[in-house]
């Protein structure tokens, strides 16, 4: 059943994302175009021409920046209106576990995250090597500059590099899924509570999650850093390095448990409050 | 295996502190169209709702052919509620897609006949359709299953008359001895011949559980004029 309930999740969430995320692109495409002409037409007789095209690249960043809250919304909405709303009906008399409606929300609402971060990451591309190309199509100088950087601050590679970036792979794959549950759970807990204005709760309920959520990071920042004194420190690259591993060890193990905790504790609402009032 | 379709045995749901269902027991047969019938806020659509796993009932049990609410029930529960659900970008023929995909006893073809027969498009969008034209697609879906109970809230409140007796003879010729219909309406003379049971619900207990026959034969009276008489509304003076 779990492949079935994927199948029209995903039929669901594709027709409204595949639109944005072409849009995401269109605005990368146009941006692009719009910056590289405000670089090549830099002549004072040009000044309108230049001003027009700048501003329809600060709009099309701004565009693309926006879209990417778009999608969060539209992957959310998809999940209340699934289980919140009159859709609710269908979805929970359905022959299908509890756990299998989770599942094909999580794993849909998580593919289109890292798919849509993809499409934003080559639109960022796009505009930082295409745009900026005084000449031909991209901008090579540019382009090997950054990897010079890289090579320059990580070319002494050691095992501590390794372990950093294995940590921030693991932070950026965990990290959506746990945001993802967090606000599921959000809205779980919404229509459970709420007689009415179910969504207003849900909205509730997901600010109250970040604030929480927001100050259990806080404090882990405030404890890993707090023995760090940057006047006395002597290698402080090092020192800020090995406390950012500490960082990732205890946020990496909190996002596992927080998402674990979202998903037994929204698995057991559905299951044993269930209210379709 | 139980002699029952449904038993419900001393269920009770309290919304806040008010019981919607209180110590409501009852065993219900199968091969069976009983009326479920009662006032506004009697506890018809709560009862249903528990039956079809939706809500959960504060205590008590209850059983669908010997088995707990749970995902077995629902493969056999077939669920009518009064609101529209279904998505409305969907066309018709995705909703007859969905309950082929999810339900292993829809008839796609007897699906399709119901919905030629009420004249509605199976290429239409449901955005494009009325209510009552979306009651009808939702309707039909449900009554396109071979399940062993037909939980239908309200099944013809909002659709026309000429509808409504196309609906009823659906009801009736879909006559199994293994399967149950449930219907609770606030329409008994339209769904008086077509009842084999019925029972009265006030408060979120049973008044009068009886059979059609028993009321028309031994009081002489219709059900419709029996409900008027148990339910009758007093001027307060």
């Amino acid at each position: 059943m779990l492949s079935k309930l994927l199948k029209y999740d995903f039929k669901a969430l594709k027709r409204i994302l595949v639109p944005v995320l072409l849009c995401v692109l269109g605005m990368a495409l146009i941006g692009s175009i719009s910056l590289t002409v405000s670089l090549r037409v830099n002549s004072e007789n040009f000044i309108l021409v230049n001003m027009i095209s700048s501003l329809i690249t600060s709009f099309m960043v701004l565009g693309i920046i926006a879209s990417f809250m778009v999608i969060g919304v539209v992957i959310l909405f998809n999940f209340y209106k699934s289980f919140v709303s009159n859709e609710a009906y269908l979805t929970f008399t359905l022959p299908v576990s509890i756990k299998d409606h989770m599942l094909s929300k999580m794993i849909s609402g998580y593919v289109w995250m890292i798919l849509s971060a993809v499409v934003i990451g080559i639109s960022g591309f796009l505009i930082a090597f295409v745009g900026t190309a005084e000449s031909g199509l991209f901008n090579a100088d540019a382009f090997f500059a950054m990897i010079d950087a890289i090579s320059y601050y990580f070319g002494d590679w050691t095992f501590k590099y390794t372990v950093a970036l294995i940590q921030i792979i693991l932070m950026v794959l965990i990290y959506p899924m746990t945001v993802l549950l967090q606000y599921y759970t959000a809205i779980i807990i919404g229509g459970v509570v709420a007689k009415k204005n179910k969504l207003l709760a849900a909205i509730g309920f997901v600010f109250l999650f970040n604030f929480v959520v927001g100050f259990v990071y806080q404090i882990v920042e405030l404890i890993a850093f707090a023995s760090l004194d940057l006047f006395t420190e002597t290698d402080i690259l090092g020192a800020m390095l090995s406390r950012m591993q500490i960082i990732f060890t205890v946020l990496i193990i909190l996002f596992l448990a927080l998402a674990a905790g979202y998903y037994f504790f929204s698995k057991h609402l559905l299951e044993n409050k269930l209210n379709l009032e | 295996m139980s002699d029952f379709l449904v038993e419900c045995s001393n269920l009770t749901k309290t919304y806040t502190s008010l019981p919607a269902l209180n110590n409501f027991s009852i065993k219900l047969p199968a091969g069976k169209i009983i009326g479920l019938l009662g006032t506004n806020g009697s506890g018809k659509t709560t009862l249903i709702k528990i039956l079809a796993g939706i809500l959960k009932s504060s205590s008590g049990k209850v059983f669908i052919d010997g088995k707990p609410i749970g995902v077995e029930t629902k493969s056999i529960v077939s669920y009518l509620p009064e609101q529209t659900y279904f998505s409305s970008w969907m066309h018709v023929n995705d909703c007859i897609d969905y309950f082929s995909d999810f339900y292993a006893d829809f008839d796609k073809q007897r699906a399709i006949e119901m919905l030629k027969a009420l004249g509605v498009p199976t290429d239409a969008k449901l955005k494009t359709l009325s209510k009552g034209t979306k009651e009808k697609v939702q309707l039909v879906m449900v009554m396109s299953r071979r399940a062993k109970l037909y939980l239908l809230d309200e099944p013809i409140a909002g659709v026309d008359p000429a509808a409504r007796e196309y609906i009823l003879n659906t009801i009736l010729t879909n006559y199994s001895p293994e399967s149950s219909v449930i219907i609770s309406t606030h329409l008994i003379y339209d769904i008086e011949r077509v009842i084999d049971e019925f029972i009265f619900i006030n408060q979120g207990q049973i008044v009068m559980y009886n059979t059609s026959d028993n009321v028309r034969n031994q009081m002489g009276k219709s059900i419709d004029e029996l409900f008027r008489e148990v339910f009758r509304c007093y001027p307060n003076y």
